[in-house]
């Protein structure tokens, strides 16, 4: 068994991505129950913490890490934790903040003591990884989170360590809020003594504590400002807001990723002795370091992502201690989308009058002149999908979607909405597909199709799916049983990839009245039954049982690869295309990124990239002119087929 | 792993490193993105992305592509125009004039009957264009012995490129 | 080519997924921190919406 010595080492400096530092300012601190749903960019907390358990047998005496159903979940969870005495991390997506928050506002109501609870919010200005776009951080004013906001992995760690100390000091959950680029990128972090967490602890008994019905409520609630002004008073001493100096009159104010931008941008232009505020804690702000800063200057400009949240705190301060400086931001920094240093280094040049550098210049003029000619790349299934060859199954059962709406969800299916599939007509949010399908069903007479994976199906799914029984509302559900958590990483989905809980059986459970269970690597039979369903009325479920390809391919290989390694001959299939009628069935309609259009001595044709290719064998079922053959070497050796769910 | 990237998609990645810092701190390295038109190297797995993020480039960039192209599915689809391989070092001769092409993949495919080893081969043709200083050949060796499965095959695949890196970059 | 020790060097690695980018690129930072390399940073993307 290999040891990650980072996670093991007490002393000098390691490479690590933010969210690892997350997972070694835990450890530092004795750290002993974390929960959470997988969500980039902080799915690889869970996944680190699930590896050092496997390898570090001893961490299991008092470390445990819950893949949780639902983020709501997970922060009750957390807190029942932190309760007993112990400290505890709750990471979640900014999308999952919002289905967290429920539980969350009463737990920072209440607080976390005995123990110390810090919330680890990954955000996604840009939405590299999500659905939307939000500026999350509002919720640190309204739930009363003091909030760290760590610019590199070093202070990923430190600012980890801090906000349990700090957290269980002043009786506050503490969040720290990276985004897609500081927790996935690497830097060094030094490596400090790790400390052993509370196995166990003890629940002592605090009714008005607890339980924030009236009259507590509003004694909570008062208990809660005064924590929140201890902790604004002490926040110099905390050592985490720098001020960079300069003696230009005019300031930068700026927390997170883009102080890199900044400092860089400034470097670039010129201006290095422009003076920069780098919060490291972004709430609450203490009013005296702002206004001895502002003080110095005519103008100040802040810097940062998304909709304008310091620089509207940082106007009223100004006013409220009648401070004359003129504050710019949102006037000329974009609200929307993440930044980086080129486009700092841009707006900034406007600003203080420059020129930007030929440089840069240079670079966005030539860049511009070509980019038309670039061919999309976006993400799509990955050979051999189930979810794809299902798409194809419905493309043909409504002839292309006619008189078809089709109601998607978060999860691999959410890549239908590219083309050529074009398969997803709306998104919401997990499990919004069948919700929505149910009010739209009612007021039209097009067929609605809803998707949902089977990890989303556990995490908020169904709950719907019981209201969908009641009416018996007329739509048709599609349930993608692929038995793993897959657009974030292949996290095991609760229950399923060790198999106590069971959809069919929910299904049946709740009610379902048409329920069926189907292979989409037989699309024929699949686009029958599809076509049986959009006849009947009422509530439809077709569950596809598929493993995901991925994950079935690897598990296929290594299985073969032990087969020959031991000395024997496993049967080899593969498929390949000749006489190809170019109709682009399997380019357009079925979409396999293995297959390739080739010029073959001078004939255009279709070919199946052998090393792609994981031989699911749809593209050979639907190809409306044979062309696509099967050829068997070794027939009478031992056969490897894929794994039954 | 990285979900998202798992899914036919494009990748790109900034990596930056600064050997000594200066004890000014306004002037060393703070941003893990690298600013437009700044890279001193362009290591392209598939030739077409070295396009598509062309935004960091400019006449310090150096090229290093593996020739071997992979068609999304709307090339295939005939929705959409790939354009050649000597389109694409075309535009790139408008930045430098150190733009170098190897058929990594195939190279992959015949030493190795796999295209696993085709980053690591690029890794060895990047090394001679000298974008890579202070990093000796000797410390690729230990990462990979300690990261890496099966660390032979990635060693051999290491030296592969490196010479037919040589080869084509000393020309 | 000659680089001084305090420059700042910058390595774009881009292609498709599943060919190495991130293995190459953590293979390249682990390999700095060998060469005793005083501060490294780099990001890893995978854009959705990249076009």
């Amino acid at each position: 068994m290999k040891f990650d010595h980072r996670f093991i080492d007490e002393k000098g400096k390691a490479l690590m991505l933010g969210n690892e530092a997350v997972v070694r300012g835990c450890l530092e601190v004795g750290a002993s129950y974390i929960a959470q749903y997988p969500g980039t960019p902080t799915s690889d907390i869970g996944e680190t913490f699930q590896r050092l358990l496997r390898e570090q047998t001893e961490l299991n005496k008092y470390l445990i890490h819950h893949w949780a159903i639902n983020e709501a979940v997970a922060a009750s969870e957390c807190a029942g934790a932190a309760w007993t005495g112990c400290r505890v991390l709750n990471p979640m997506k900014h999308v999952g903040l919002n289905v967290a928050s429920d539980a969350l506002s009463v737990i920072s109501l209440n607080g976390p003591n005995p123990g110390a609870m810090v919330i680890l919010v990954g955000a996604d200005p840009g939405s590299l990884g999500s659905h939307q776009e939000q500026n999350e951080r509002f919720y640190t004013w309204m739930l009363h989170f003091p909030c760290f906001e760590p610019q590199n992995p070093q202070e990923c760690k430190d600012y980890t360590k801090l906000a349990f100390e700090l957290s269980e000091k002043y009786d506050t959950v503490f969040e720290i809020r990276t985004s897609t680029r500081s927790a996935h990128s690497r830097g060094y972090v030094t490596l400090e003594k790790l400390q052993k967490g509370k196995a166990k602890g003890e629940f002592v008994r605090n009714i008005p504590k607890f339980n924030s019905l009236p009259p507590h409520a509003i004694n909570n609630h008062i208990r809660l400002y005064e924590r929140i002004e201890k902790i604004r008073e002490i926040v110099p001493e905390l050592n985490v807001n720098k001020i960079i100096p300069g003696d230009y009159k005019i300031g930068i104010i700026t927390s997170g990723m883009p102080f890199g931008y900044t400092m860089e941008a400034l470097n670039q232009l010129g201006l290095n002795n422009v003076p920069v505020l780098k919060l490291g804690l972004i709430y609450p702000l203490n009013y005296k370091e702002i206004t001895d800063f502002l003080r110095n200057l005519e103008k100040v400009i802040i810097i940062e992502e998304l909709e304008p949240f310091l620089e509207v705190k940082i106007a009223e301060i100004a006013h409220n201690h009648k401070v004359n400086v003129k504050i710019i931001g949102e006037k000329y920094f974009p609200k929307y989308n993440e930044f980086s240093t080129g486009l700092v280094a841009t707006i900034l040049a406007k600003i203080f009058n420059k020129q930007p550098s030929e440089q840069i210049t240079k670079a966005i003029d030539y860049f511009n002149s070509y980019k038309n000619i670039v061919p999309s790349r976006f993400p799509t299934f990955c050979a051999g999908c189930p979810e794809r060859a299902t798409l194809y199954a419905i493309l043909k059962a409504t002839n292309q979607l006619e008189n078809t709406i089709i109601s998607g969800c978060i999860g691999c299916f959410v890549m239908s909405f590219f083309p050529p599939q074009e398969c997803s007509d709306l998104i919401i949010c997990m499990s919004g597909g069948i919700s929505a399908a149910i009010g739209m069903s009612t007021k039209t007479d097009q067929n609605v199709i809803a998707f949902i994976g089977d990890s989303t199906f556990l995490h908020t799914g169904m709950n719907p799916l019981a209201e969908a029984v009641n009416y018996n509302s007329n739509l048709l559900l599609f349930i993608f049983e692929n038995s793993w958590t897959a657009m974030t990483g292949h996290q095991p989905v609760l229950g399923l990839t060790e198999g106590r809980l069971s959809i069919q059986k929910i299904c049946k459970a709740l009610g379902v009245p048409w329920l069926k269970v189907e292979d989409s690597y037989n699309p024929k039979r699949l686009t029958n039954t599809i076509e049986q369903a959009l006849e009947v009325k009422g509530l439809k479920v077709i569950i596809i049982k598929r493993e995901c390809g991925l994950q079935a391919h690897r598990w296929r290989m290594s299985q073969i690869k032990e087969i020959e390694t031991a000395g024997e001959k496993v049967q080899e299939i593969s498929y390949h295309i000749f006489g190809c009628q170019l109709c682009h069935e399997c380019s357009r309609i079925l979409s396999c990124p293995a297959i390739r259009r080739v010029e073959l001595d001078g004939v255009e044709t279709m070919q199946i990239d052998d090393d792609r290719c994981i031989r699911c064998g749809v593209c050979y079922e639907i190809c409306p002119n044979g062309a696509i053959h099967k050829s068997v070497i070794n027939a009478l050796d031992m056969e490897v087929g894929w794994r039954e769910l | 792993m990285h979900g998202l990237a798992q899914r036919e998609g494009a990748i790109i990645s900034h990596t930056r490193y600064q050997k000594k810092i200066f004890k000014d701190g306004r002037e060393n390295l703070q941003s893990p993105l690298i600013c437009y038109g700044d890279a001193d190297l362009y290591i392209c797995l598939e030739p077409v992305e070295a396009l598509r993020r062309g935004i960091f480039a400019s006449h310090k960039t150096s090229f290093v592509l593996n020739s071997w192209t992979i068609p999304s599915i709307m090339i295939t689809a005939d929705l959409e125009q790939y354009p050649s391989v000597e389109k694409i070092e075309e535009i790139l001769r408008g930045y430098s004039n150190e733009i170098y092409l190897m058929n990594s993949t195939e190279l992959a495919l015949k030493h190795f009957n796999s295209n696993q080893q085709v980053n690591i081969i690029m890794l060895g043709f990047a090394i001679p264009t000298g974008k890579l200083p202070f990093i000796e050949i000797e410390h690729y060796e230990e990462v990979i012995k300690e990261w890496l499965r099966d660390p032979d095959i990635n060693i051999k695949a290491l030296h592969l490129g490196l010479e037919e890196g040589e080869k084509i970059i000393k020309n | 080519m000659n680089f001084k020790e305090s420059d700042i060097i910058n390595i774009v690695i881009a292609g498709t997924a599943g060919q190495g980018v991130i293995t190459l690129k953590r293979l390249i930072e682990f390999a700095a921190q060998k060469a005793g390399v005083e501060r490294v940073f780099g990001s890893e993307s995978y854009n959705l919406f990249q076009v």
